[in-house]
């Protein structure tokens, strides 16, 4: 069921790696996005959008940084505060999951087995994050957040324990891109 | 857990822009970007921050009487969107102003000398103490003319940076880089 390939997902590999689209729907909105997605347990991920206009989101297990270059900012946050913003961090987490969410299998639908994680913060910006599996893999997530909106991101091309270069989970701010770190 | 009564827009009266885009924040050495959703009309605006992932942060709704921030700590309720920001998110976010700023035109209720490039297009104003610099501009549009893409408001420690990837005109026209 869910919560067995979810526990395989979380301990199976050491990392990951894919391609992924995200969709959001909300009241007066519908937006498409997508980039990729790369794991390093435990803790470091590099989530990289491509289009429609890139944005980096880099963790080295210690700090987040959020790099757009159009903005030319960065924002630099302890990847402990920034758990519930970023369910990328719950995938590399080793018990970010079990600690922050409550678990509990909800059957198949869509060929996936399901498990729901409510966060046990009631202020956490994402209501549900609801995580879709097949064969131990993590193929589809749909957060809702607390304003009505969806979001879901579909997992393709993935590879189970690529060797990725370390140097993909560090971050050197680029020149111009003014730094500022999280006074959390 | 507080779940956000999210009644979505008020009335905004004559729809006049809506825009998708970023907003980058910093202030005393701290730092928030954030997407933006905006709806302004001559009656009111309805503004959405949210995270990368399309999780909304905040809410905002002015109407004529009054402006209400919701959060998923909770809702607020003030005359003026700069002071119910500044309490709330800690920056202040001069909404009126913006409103002009973002067309690349002036606030028609505030004094203000602007500078403006070799096309006519504004590039840089003081107005109501906040320091407007118009860095890059969509391609002139017939019936839109010259829109804004990247603009950023400076006020004493603050800084607001605005991307626009996104405008969307009453009649229908959209602008995208």
């Amino acid at each position: 069921d869910g919560m067995s390939q979810l526990k395989a997902f979380l301990d199976g590999g050491q990392s990951a790696s894919a391609v992924f689209t995200q969709t959001v729907v909300g009241k007066q909105k519908r937006q498409q996005s997508s980039g990729t997605f790369e794991l390093q347990r435990p803790g470091k991920f590099r989530w990289e959008y491509l289009k429609p206009f890139p944005q980096l989101i880099v963790s080295d297990a210690k700090k987040v940084w959020v790099y757009d270059p159009d903005l030319e900012q960065v924002t630099e946050r302890n990847l402990t505060r920034a758990i519930g913003d970023t369910p990328a961090a719950l995938l590399a987490g080793s018990n970010e999951l079990e600690k922050g969410f409550s678990l509990k299998a909800a059957g198949s639908h869509d060929g996936l087995e399901w498990v729901i994680a409510t966060p046990k913060d009631a202020e956490s910006t994402f209501k549900q994050i609801e995580l879709g599996f097949t064969e131990n893999q993590l193929k589809r997530m749909v957060m809702q957040d607390q304003f009505g909106q969806t979001t879901t991101v579909d997992f393709s091309q993935i590879q189970r324990n690529p060797k990725l270069d370390p140097k993909r989970f560090e971050f050197t701010p680029p020149k111009g891109a003014d730094v500022i770190k999280d006074k959390g | 857990c507080s779940s956000v009564d999210s009644s979505g827009p008020p009335d905004l009266g004559q729809a006049q822009f809506t825009l998708q885009g970023r907003l980058g924040v910093r202030w005393q050495g701290d730092s928030q970007q954030a997407q933006l959703n905006w709806q302004h009309g001559s009656g009111g605006d309805w503004m959405t921050l949210e995270g990368p992932l399309g999780q909304t942060v905040a809410s905002l709704s002015r109407t004529a009487s009054q402006v209400e921030l919701q959060t998923t700590e909770g809702r607020y309720v003030a005359s003026d969107p700069e002071s119910l920001t500044e309490k709330v998110l800690g920056w202040r976010l001069p909404l009126q102003g913006l409103s002009y700023w973002v067309q690349g035109k002036l606030d028609p209720m505030q004094a203000g000398e602007p500078e403006r490039d070799e096309q006519g297009r504004l590039q840089q104003l003081q107005q109501q103490d906040w320091l407007i610099r118009v860095s890059s501009y969509f391609p002139d549009h017939p019936t839109a003319g010259a829109l804004p893409r990247k603009l950023s408001l400076q006020r004493d420690g603050l800084e607001l940076r605005l991307v626009v990837d996104q405008w969307t005109l009453p009649d229908g026209t959209t602008l995208t880089p």
